[in-house]
């Protein structure tokens, strides 16, 4: 079986429908574990975004917890 | 007085109720046709609310994938059935044999099928279970109405149709499943408007009430509503999936739309899809990947597993050895090793393991080690490795091709043992590999026949070899050879030789001695040595070509004719069949890398033609002889009337005369068959069970049934001359003169010993079953009941479960059975049912 032969089989078998580049899917379970994975990744971002905007500053949380320097005897978590 | 259809009783106008009855009233299997939007899968999810009901959907990728459409039949049934009963990687065809065969105690059940096409066997196959009193449903979902008078939808035709017509709402009932509030005039507007389509009626209906949209019912979960689906970007859609723990899909996705994601994910999914027997899928999806994706080295690895289940490796082979050529991959050199002929495959194993010791490196080089210790230490090594760093699916793995590898050896016990642990696995972690586990049932089957340890195994053996017939061949073939072994050595030669004669008939010629030297032992034991020596003559000529190993079994079967034959026909010198046999039997018991199940038989027949030739068997072979259960000896031999001198010689020593009073009954002494009439066998029995002696008037009261005139003093006195002439019986009081052995006093001292799980796998049924007398009476009730009450109190599952399935309707056996049977055990939803079944009938 070729790889040409082998997509065009897999494309006619799939139960998986596309739509303009994205995968239509309907299981409640599926879009509830995207919608987690999104929002997870969001905060995630919103984060790493924070400390990119913090490290720019003289002082900032990121450098709070750091093992040694001016904030950290504080007992922050 | 016909009772009047469910459908009438529901004047109310309620929809789903209405649908229900009219699926309850139907008199044969029902073809829904409306699909979502006249809210069918509404009606499904209240069916399977309230009534049992098997609900699956044929996946467009399960399409001419047996294996595929088995796992999702089998998901549904152990849903409803709540155990798994059903195992994964099995075609759907074995389940729906099992289905047919276990109706009486699975049904009632409905089964449901959503599909978008009727041109498959699978939905005629479904609608064919309505015959074994199942309720089936055809969820239609292709495009447009199907055509009942095309031939490729005869199954449906075969159906009751309820179509748009009967699936529209009324007026009334769209009142009834509107949400409140929004007014009779408003709610008679989106009717028309919906024309009566559920779907359609109640997302209308929600718009304008302001209420979420409903989810969908589906077989698997629900899904969303159908405009309220979402587009996914593939990469976020693929890592959710793997959260959800749906790696098989996943893995399916990430081919299609981000091959990156399919290197990390194989390592996951490619043992998922192993698992479940999905391998035709799985080259599928490797073969449609591109480069450089598809050369990866975990990648590769998959690629060459699922080849080589698809026996499609023409495109990886230069790919894996290409690979091979320029990296170590120890893991994807076992997995070669495999699929080489040897030295070259196990110089490959060797060099996996030297690179990394992993559970799969040494398994494949213990698999392929020719030294039986060493090989044994190596599969030891994968299972302890496996238990600490690798999956259960590898342990199970490891542990059964240790169990194997032992039984090839001829440990038995160790085997036995190793097997067992491997099932546990297996179960405990609900391992879904169905085809695997059946392996194992049957090498532990097998194993335990060998040991002599036989409680539960009749009902084991019987339970699975018929759903495996024409749906898994080889495998039914293995499970109706270990039945048959089972059979001869429970001293049913006639059951043997009718599981056996199919399987010989049926199997390919490289397989064909293997089966015919087993059934060639049976027409010995049937005393029928002309067709013995016919079959193996056959096996002989068409073990010619097939291989070096064919021609050697062949030999076997023909050098265990020839013995018997010239051993039965006076032994004669001048008879060439004896010279012929010694040669045959000679080699096949040298040959060290034979297995033992087939080297013990040619050691023992060899015995029978030359007994002062024990030094001829080589010291492992005779380690293994001397040590054998006498269930094996019996099995490995051939009639005990000639091949008593030969275990005579094996045991040195021991009682001459032996006894057995369960079913057929039996007697011997010194080797030879002693035929007994009803009423000496009664006499028989009577000294068996009074060791000490036993008065003429205690004599008397034990043989005559009260009502009737006890024997006279010479009556009792002629009945016992003629015992006498053929057994050593003393004078009063009577009693055995030699040293005996006898079934009923076997199945007493375990017994007492607490041993019920052999109490019941000696006890082979009723004690003298046609006899009318007193004493044997008495003494057939008082064992049934120790056994029992053994049964109950060791709480053995195995025990309760073949003494229940034996005594057959004591439904507290059966509760004892379902209550000590392990959770994943697939015997625990036969008990639950039957209990069901009988607290049914016993009101």
């Amino acid at each position: 079986m070729t790889q040409d032969d082998a997509r065009r089989s897999l494309e006619a078998s799939t139960d998986f429908e596309f739509r303009a580049g994205r995968v239509w899917l309907r299981q409640v379970r599926w879009l509830r574990a995207v919608a987690d994975l999104a929002s997870r990744e969001a905060v995630r971002g919103a984060i790493a975004g924070a400390e990119r905007t913090a490290d720019l500053l003289p002082i900032g949380p990121s450098r709070a917890w750091a093992p040694s320097g001016g904030w950290s005897a504080d007992p922050l978590p | 007085v016909r009772p009047r259809p469910a459908a009438a009783r529901y004047r109310d106008p309620v929809w789903l109720p209405r649908q229900i009855a009219a699926l309850d009233d139907a008199d044969r299997p029902v073809v829904l046709i409306g699909g979502e939007r006249f809210g069918v899968p509404f009606v499904l999810d209240a069916l399977r609310s309230r009534r049992r009901t098997a609900w699956w959907a044929l996946a467009r990728s399960a399409v001419g994938d047996d294996v595929a459409q088995g796992n999702a039949l089998a998901g549904a049934l152990n849903r409803v059935l709540d155990a798994p009963l059903f195992g994964e990687a099995l075609p759907y065809t074995t389940h729906v044999q099992f289905l047919r065969q276990h109706a009486h105690d699975l049904r009632p059940l409905w089964i449901v099928i959503t599909t978008e096409r009727a041109d498959v066997p699978v939905i005629a196959d479904l609608v064919g279970l309505q015959e074994a009193g199942y309720r089936v449903v055809v969820d239609w979902r292709g495009d447009g109405a199907p055509n009942l008078g095309d031939p490729a939808f005869d199954a449906l035709a075969r159906c009751s149709v309820r179509g748009p017509d009967e699936l529209r709402l009324t007026h009334a009932e769209a009142g009834a499943v509107a949400p409140g509030g929004l007014g009779a005039e408003r709610v008679a507007q989106l009717w028309r408007e919906s024309e009566g389509r559920f779907s359609d009626l109640i997302a209308r209906a929600h718009v304008a009430a302001q209420l979420p949209a409903l989810a969908v019912p589906a077989p698997d979960g629900p899904l969303s509503a159908a405009r309220e689906g979402e587009g996914v970007a593939p990469d976020l859609a693929v890592r959710a999936l793997v959260r959800d723990g749906a790696f098989v899909e996943a893995l399916e996705l990430a081919v299609l739309a981000v091959p990156e994601l399919v290197g990390d994910l194989i390592r996951q999914a490619g043992p998922a899809y192993q698992e479940r027997g999905l391998t035709q899928r799985l080259h599928l999806l490797l073969s449609a990947l591109p480069l450089p994706y598809a050369v990866l080295e975990r990648v590769l690895e998959w690629r060459l597993v699922a080849a080589v289940a698809a026996g499609d490796v023409g495109a990886v082979i230069p790919a894996v050895d290409a690979h091979l050529a320029a990296h170590v991959a120890p893991e994807l050199r076992a997995r070669r090793a495999g699929v080489m002929a040897n030295p070259a495959g196990f110089a490959q194993a060797e060099a996996a393991v030297a690179a990394r010791r992993t559970p799969l490196t040494l398994w494949q080089y213990g698999r392929l080690h020719p030294e039986p210790a060493v090989a044994a230490r190596l599969l030891e090594e994968s299972v302890r490795l496996a238990e600490e760093v690798g999956t259960a699916f590898e342990v199970a793995r490891s542990a059964g091709t240790l169990g194997a590898k032992l039984l090839h050896q001829g440990d038995f016990a160790r085997a036995r043992a190793w097997i067992q642990w491997a099932l546990e696995v297996f179960d405990q972690h609900q391992l879904r590999d169905g085809a695997r586990r059946l392996v194992l049932v049957n090498d532990l089957a097998y194993a335990r026949v060998l040991t002599g340890d036989l409680a539960g195994l009749h009902a084991s053996l019987a339970d699975a070899a018929p759903a495996l017939d024409g749906t898994l061949p080889n495998v039914a073939r293995l499970f109706r050879s270990t039945w048959a072994a089972l059979e001869l050595v429970s001293h049913r030669p006639e059951a043997a030789r009718d599981l056996l004669e199919p399987v010989v008939a049926g199997s390919p010629r490289g397989r064909h001695a293997a089966y015919a030297h087993q059934l060639v032992r049976v027409w010995h034991e049937l005393g029928d040595h002309e067709e013995a020596g016919r079959l193996a003559d056959d096996a002989v000529a068409l073990a010619a070509g097939a291989g070096e190993h064919a021609e050697l079994v062949a030999r076997l079967a023909r050098g265990m004719a020839d013995a018997v034959g010239w051993s039965a026909a006076g032994s004669d010198p001048r008879d060439p069949r004896g010279e012929r046999a010694a040669d045959d039997l000679l080699d096949v018991v040298l040959a060290a890398t034979l297995a033992a199940e087939l080297r013990l038989p040619a050691a023992l027949h060899y015995l029978l033609l030359r007994p002062d030739a024990g030094h001829h068997v080589p010291a492992d072979l005779a380690r293994v002889l001397g040590d054998l259960h006498r269930a094996a000896l019996h099995l490995f031999s051939g009639p005990p009337a000639l091949f008593e001198p030969v275990w005579d010689q094996l045991r040195a020593g021991g009682p001459s005369l032996r006894l057995s009073f369960f079913g057929a009954g039996g007697c011997r002494i010194a080797g030879e068959v002693v035929e007994l009439t009803p009423r000496m066998a009664e006499v028989a029995l009577a000294l068996t069970l009074h060791p000490t002696g036993l008065s003429r008037d205690a004599l008397n009261d034990f043989l005559t049934p009260g009502g009737q005139a006890p024997f006279t003093s010479g009556g009792l006195r002629g009945l016992l001359t003629r015992l006498r002439s053929r057994l050593p019986v003393s004078d009063a009081p009577y009693r055995w003169c030699v040293p005996f052995t006898a079934d009923v006093v076997e199945v007493g001292e375990r017994l007492a010993a607490g041993r019920a799980r052999e109490a019941i796998a000696l006890w082979q049924g009723p004690l003298l079953p046609v006899s009318d007398a007193p004493g044997v009476r008495e003494a057939r009730a008082a064992l049934e009941e120790n056994l029992r009450q053994a049964a109950l109190q060791s709480g053995d599952p195995d025990a309760l479960y073949d003494l229940a399935s034996r005594v057959g309707d004591d439904l507290e056996l059966w509760e004892a059975a379902a209550s000590a049977l392990p959770t994943g055990d697939p015997r625990l939803a036969l008990a639950r049912a039957r209990c069901r079944r009988l607290e049914h009938e016993y009101g």
